[in-house]
Parts: C-alpha cells; sequence; structure tokens
C-alpha cells in the first residue's frame, strides 16, 4: 500500500497541491503528463512529470506497473459511474478511458438496461440481481452499474470473433450484423430468465442497437433506456426490447408530451373516455386484431355478433368515430393506446 | 405436495386488453397439468400469475390452503424452469445449482445435501464439478431443472422448458421430466404450444385460446372427444380433417351432405343431432386421418362414406405413409399403412370410418358429437 502523505511530502516541492478528488480513492493517478497524488477527499498534489529530477522520475517509473493497474481501475470505475447515471461523461473521454483499458472499438457493444418489470423494486434484490448478472455474462470485461434503486445498466464487449471472417462466410455485412444482434437478445432473454427463477421476480431488458465507435457510447445508453421505457409501456408483454426493433412504439415514445395532449383533447378527451367501459375498450381492440370481421371478432371475445354489433354502434356513438371504417377505426386504435400509457 | 385452484381468474392489462378470462382450474396434489395453446393464448400469462409474477386482475388462487394473491412469490413455495436457462458459465455444476440458495443464506450444509440429492435425481452426480460448456445440451437442460429442484418446492412451473433443445433432444427430455414427475411426486404445471408434448406428459391437459379454456381432461378424452373444432384441429398430428356441408333428413336417416359427398350418419347419432337442432343447417364434419381407411375390407364395412380421391403427395414415414389427397373439392390427409402402394397422381378409394367422426356446428363451432 503506498502512503500517499509520505509520498506528497517528499514531491512537495516540485509540484502545487490544489483543489480536486482523485476520483479513486488513495491510488496516485499518471495523466497527460503528470502526477496526481490525491492527499484527501478535496485536496490532491500535481506533479508535472517534466519538472521532476530524473532519479526521482525513475523512481516513481519503478512503480509505472503497478499503478498502469491502479490507471485501468481507474479508467473502468469512471466508465461505471458514467453507466450508473452518477458522471456525466462525454463520448471522447469515454472513448479514451476504454482504448486505456484495452477495448477495442471495432469488436462492438451493446448498452442494456435492466429493471424489475413486476414486483417490489427492493434494493436488495437489485443487489442481487447485480450479482447474478456478474456470474452469468460471459463477457468477462462486461461492465455492470445501477443507477439508484431502479435499475441495472451493463456495458458488454461483443467477444472479439462475433463478427469474424469464419462467421461472415458468404453472408451480407447486414445479415452478419443480424445475426450477431439475434445472439445477442437471446442471450439477454437467458439472464432475464435467471433472474426470474433465482429472484421470484419478472425482469424486462432494453437494448440499444450495437455500438459501433466509443464515442457514441452515451447515445447507446439513450438508446438502451427508451427501448426499455418505450417496450414497458407500448410492449408490455415483452420482455427484451431491442432499439432497433421498437415498430410503433418508437413513434409513440417518441411523440412530445404536448402534442400526445392535442391528439388525445381533440379524440378522445377525458369525459369520452370515461364514458367507453372496459369492455367497450377491450372490443375496440380485439375488432382490429380481427381485421375488423365481425364473425372473428365476436367469436374471440365470446359473444353473439349482435352483442358485437351493438358495442361497435356504442363505440362510433360515444366517440363519433365509426370503428368500422378502416382510418377512424386506427385512430381511436391510437387514442387508446395512447391514454392506456398516461 | 399442494393442490393449487385457480377460482375465475382474470389478466387485464391497463384496464383494455384482457389476457386471461374466467380461468377456472383445479390441480390436484401431485398431478402433472400441461396448459397448451397457440402463441399468445395467455397461457404463460397463466403460469406466472400462479408464480406471483404477473398480478392477477380479478379471481383468487389457492395453493395448499391458502389464498396467494397477495403473497409474495418467494412465499408460495414454488420453483420456476423457464425456456431460456442460462447457466453461469465460470462456476461448476455443484455451484450452479447451489447459487441461489446461497444468495437466500441457505445453511452450507443443507445446500450440499439438496445438491447432491438432486444430482441424484437428475442422475448428473458425476458431472457436478464440470463447467457448462463441458455439458450437452440435455445434461445442461438437466442442471437447469435441479436449479429448481434444490428448492424442494410444492409445485413446479415450466414455461417451453424444452422450445431451445432440438428436435431429437426435445423427445427425450419430455421423457426425463415425466420419470422425474414420478420420482419427485409433486405438483407439477407445465406450459407448451407443442401438443404432441401435451399429449405425452400431461395427466390432463387445459388448451387455451384467446385467454378462455377450451377444454379439460386427459389426453385421450381431448383427443377422442374435443370440444370444439379448435380442440379438434389443435390436437393431433396431422390435424384432423373437416368438410364443410350440410345435415339432411331422408326417409328418417341423416345425410352428411358435401360437393361429391353423401354420408349416412350413424343411427345412434340421429337423436344428439335432432336435439342439437343442426338438422338442415351447415355442419361441419371432422375425421382424424387414421380414420379414414383404404383396406377392401372397410371399403366393405363402410359403403355409404366411400370417397373418391386424388392422391397428391405421398410421405412415407417407414411404419405408415401420410397421404394427401383431393376429394370432394377439399384437401384430405389420412394415415394409412406403408405398404399401400399409392403415388402421386393416382385415383384411390378411400371409406371414412363413420363411427369415428365428428360433427360440429359450423356456426358456432361447438361439437355436436
Amino acid at each position: 500500500m503506498i502512503d500517499n502523505k509520505r509520498l506528497a511530502e517528499i514531491l512537495l516541492p516540485y509540484g502545487t497541491v490544489q483543489k480536486g478528488h482523485s476520483p479513486h480513492g488513495e491510488w496516485p493517478l499518471r495523466h497527460a503528463g503528470n502526477w496526481s497524488i490525491p492527499l484527501d477527499e478535496q485536496m490532491v498534489l500535481l506533479v508535472a512529470e517534466a519538472d521532476l529530477p530524473p532519479t526521482v522520475g525513475a523512481l516513481l517509473e519503478l512503480l509505472v506497473p503497478e499503478w498502469a493497474d491502479r490507471e485501468q481501475d481507474i479508467y473502468r470505475a469512471r466508465v461505471k459511474r458514467w453507466l450508473g447515471g452518477a458522471e456525466l461523461t462525454d463520448g471522447p473521454l469515454l472513448a479514451e478511458a476504454l482504448e486505456k483499458m484495452g477495448w477495442i472499438a471495432q469488436t462492438g457493444a451493446f448498452v442494456v438496461a435492466i429493471e424489475v418489470a413486476v414486483g417490489e423494486r427492493v434494493e436488495t434484490e437489485l443487489v442481487d440481481a447485480v450479482e447474478i448478472l456478474r456470474e452469468l455474462v460471459t463477457a468477462q470485461d462486461c461492465i455492470i452499474e445501477t443507477e439508484g434503486n431502479n435499475r441495472i445498466y451493463l456495458l458488454v464487449p461483443l467477444e472479439p470473433d462475433s463478427g469474424s471472417d469464419s462467421r461472415r462466410g458468404s453472408k451480407e455485412p447486414l445479415e452478419v450484423a443480424n445475426a450477431v444482434e439475434g445472439v445477442f437478445l437471446e442471450e439477454v432473454s437467458g439472464w432475464l430468465d435467471t433472474l426470474g427463477t433465482e429472484l421470484y421476480s419478472l425482469f424486462r431488458a432494453g437494448v440499444s442497437a450495437p455500438v459501433q465507435m466509443w464515442t457514441s457510447l452515451p447515445e447507446s445508453r439513450r438508446e438502451a433506456q427508451f427501448a426499455l421505457d418505450a417496450g414497458r409501456v407500448y410492449r408490455s408483454k415483452e420482455r427484451v426490447h431491442n432499439f432497433n426493433r421498437l415498430g410503433l412504439a418508437r413513434v409513440f415514445q417518441g411523440l412530445p408530451e404536448t402534442v400526445q395532449a392535442h391528439f388525445l383533447q381533440e379524440i378522445l378527451p377525458d369525459e369520452v373516455y370515461s364514458g367507453l367501459s372496459t369492455e367497450l375498450r377491450e372490443t375496440v381492440f380485439a375488432f382490429l386484431e380481427h381485421g375488423q370481421q365481425v364473425a372473428d371478432t365476436a367469436r374471440s371475445l365470446y359473444i353473439h355478433r349482435n352483442t358485437l354489433n351493438y358495442r361497435l354502434d356504442r363505440i362510433s356513438e360515444l366517440t363519433h368515430l365509426d370503428v368500422r371504417q378502416p382510418l377512424p377505426a386506427w385512430t381511436l386504435w391510437l387514442a387508446l393506446t395512447l391514454r392506456r400509457a398516461r | 405436495m399442494a393442490r393449487v385452484q385457480l377460482k375465475h381468474v382474470y389478466k387485464r392489462y391497463t384496464g383494455d386488453v384482457v389476457v386471461v378470462k374466467d380461468f377456472d382450474l383445479d390441480i390436484e396434489d401431485r398431478e402433472f397439468v400441461v396448459m397448451v395453446g397457440p402463441s399468445g393464448c395467455g397461457k404463460s400469462t397463466t403460469l406466472r400469475m400462479i408464480a406471483g409474477l404477473e398480478e392477477i386482475t380479478d379471481g383468487e388462487l389457492i395453493i395448499g390452503d391458502r389464498v396467494v394473491n397477495d403473497v409474495h412469490p418467494k412465499d408460495r413455495d414454488i420453483a420456476m424452469v423457464f425456456q431460456n436457462y442460462a447457466l453461469y458459465p465460470h462456476m461448476n455444476i455443484y455451484d450452479n445449482m447451489a447459487f441461489g440458495l446461497k444468495l437466500r443464506k441457505i445453511d452450507k450444509q443443507e445446500i450440499d445435501r439438496r445438491v447432491r440429492d438432486a444430482a441424484k435425481i437428475l442422475d448428473i452426480v458425476h458431472l457436478l464439478d464440470r463447467k457448462p460448456k463441458a455439458l450437452s445440451g440435455g445434461q445442461r437442460q438437466r442442471v437447469a431443472l435441479g436449479r429448481a429442484i434444490v428448492r424442494e418446492p410444492q409445485v413446479f412451473l415450466m414455461d417451453e422448458p424444452l422450445s431451445n433443445l432440438d428436435a431429437k433432444l426435445r423427445v427425450q427430455m419430455r421423457a426425463e421430466i415425466a420419470k422425474l414427475h414420478q420420482r419427485l411426486q409433486t405438483t407439477i404445471i407445465y406450459v407448451t404450444h407443442d401438443q404432441t408434448e401435451a399429449m405425452t406428459m400431461g395427466d390432463r391437459i387445459v388448451v387455451m385460446k384467446d385467454g378462455i379454456i377450451q377444454q379439460v381432461g386427459t389426453p385421450t378424452e381431448i383427443y377422442n372427444h374435443p370440444n370444439n373444432i379448435f380442440v379438434a384441429s389443435f390436437i393431433g398430428s396431422p390435424s384432423m380433417n373437416f368438410i364443410k356441408g350440410d345435415l339432411a333428413e331422408e326417409a328418417g336417416s341423416l345425410f352428411f351432405r358435401a360437393p361429391g359427398l353423401n354420408i349416412k350418419l350413424p343411427e345412434g347419432r340421429l337423436a344428439a343431432l335432432r336435439e342439437a337442432g343442426v338438422v338442415g343447417k351447415p355442419v361441419t364434419l371432422g375425421i382424424r386421418p387414421e380414420h379414414i381407411h383404404d383396406e377392401p375390407v372397410f371399403l366393405e364395412t363402410f359403403p355409404d362414406s366411400k370417397v373418391d380421391a386424388n392422391v397428391e403427395v405421398v410421405e412415407n414415414l417407414g411404419s405408415e405413409s401420410y397421404v394427401y389427397l383431393q376429394a370432394a373439392g377439399q384437401s384430405f390427409v389420412a394415415r394409412v399403412a406403408a405398404r399401400t402402394a399409392v403415388k402421386p397422381g393416382m385415383n384411390f378409394t378411400l371409406a371414412l370410418d363413420i363411427d369415428k367422426i365428428h360433427i360440429f356446428n359450423t356456426e358456432t363451432e361447438q361439437t355436436v358429437f
């Protein structure tokens, strides 16, 4: 263990004490031609390498290998804090950190956001979930961090050969990318099932598009978050939500709140919505799911076709939208879907 | 050991989409019940409600002798096995099975006992020191089952656990799970979309569609006496043949009539048909492929149900052949002995075993007999 205070006393003539904190506790950091020796939580001693006498510099160099490892930990911790939302770090800084950690940009990665889909969000459960994920994820370098008590974020590097020539064969690049994505989504689904089995909770995940450049990582984290948020609301029956395959959920989730509010006020204002019973709302969804076919819809709802026709008339009466016509039907469907999400 | 009762259970997502409707089922202690149905029929949602992973919107769930609607999943004394079992790649098999128990702070000796007992039941004692990557697909599946067994639950819930296995392994694991049920003597609720799995594994089958139970019964009951066209078509492979037509009465006898077909129905069924009020109305005739015969003795026995057909495709399975035919403007499939010398393009006379036919009300799709 290095005695920083003693080290600082020796190096004090060559540097200056400054406000600042080493995010990595007691370990000195070598960065951009400077040594930074933490003194306490608020102060560091900053020494320019060029200002050190060669013998002192050489002695410090002897410690470099050990510190190089620590340097990796420091960068890893930075990425972790960003992943957990505790630190706003921009793309270039993340890229620098990952490159220092030896990550190869060409390999690619995914950002995954996981949350407890159903049940109490107990802190201990999230801690256990992180522990399980550490054991489950095959990529050894994977970085896992929690955001508050709600979510777990993972930065998962792809295996170096996942898009390799041997796997590529005669396939087009897009086919290879889709195959890699498919395998990864299957793996995520396996994690969720194991988390569910071990912790008796239902988990849900949002997966970013494949990360092509480390500098775009902040965007990838937002994608994973977006996929999770959109999926939870608009695709509640599925559990793995892929940013690249959100379909209509992307449009709904991306709609500004004011646009949604205006649309609902116009198509399905509160007083009309409250007049539509659960039964009538269910009928709208079933009618559209069955291609607006009366016989099929009636059969699926286990009601007589006359009852269905009565319900369809009642819906038109209340909403002034004739769901037997395609455009009004989809307009109402959209309004009901947005209502459901609010 | 436990009995599981679902009383008028409903699942609604945010008020509008009803995925399970009025699910009423009593599962006996130590029973092996299979819920089967097409994708989106509500079977997995029902299983998750039993597990406590989905809230029950309405109705009551009783496990053993207590209502567990509001009991945390951890305290329901259940264990789950899902389709996508992911094993811990860096742990050996012993630790893979023990990890969940360690998280629950169970005593070390107790963990050891449970893991070794489960390994013995699953016949994987010799694999305990190995890592998952050294295991075959079937062995990995057994480890996944082992993780559930070590919990020593009252009820096992299995959600399509064999779906990720190849066809050969699936057949093998079907038998393994059935044997496991006999050894564990516990209640198993199993979900699958595969009717063969349902038929071969379950003491009873629950057929579901659109969130509603279509029929509950033993495999034989469901196969021989389906409640409606959906159950009749879903259970059995190849599927039952259906012919749309009308019922006509002539000189005190009833005939099923479709273009090119005029089949006299058995006397013993007349009362049921009259009572159902389908005489003179559109009905659907159903016949399973194995009840269509080409042997001369059958053609003589059932002269009133002879059909001239044209052979389109023949699938020879070794012990039998599936013959795909065109007759009376409709497509049929017949299961005949492999020795039968039928070839595509040839004309072929068949007889329907009229004692085995089913009649459905075309409008309601419900079974008349």
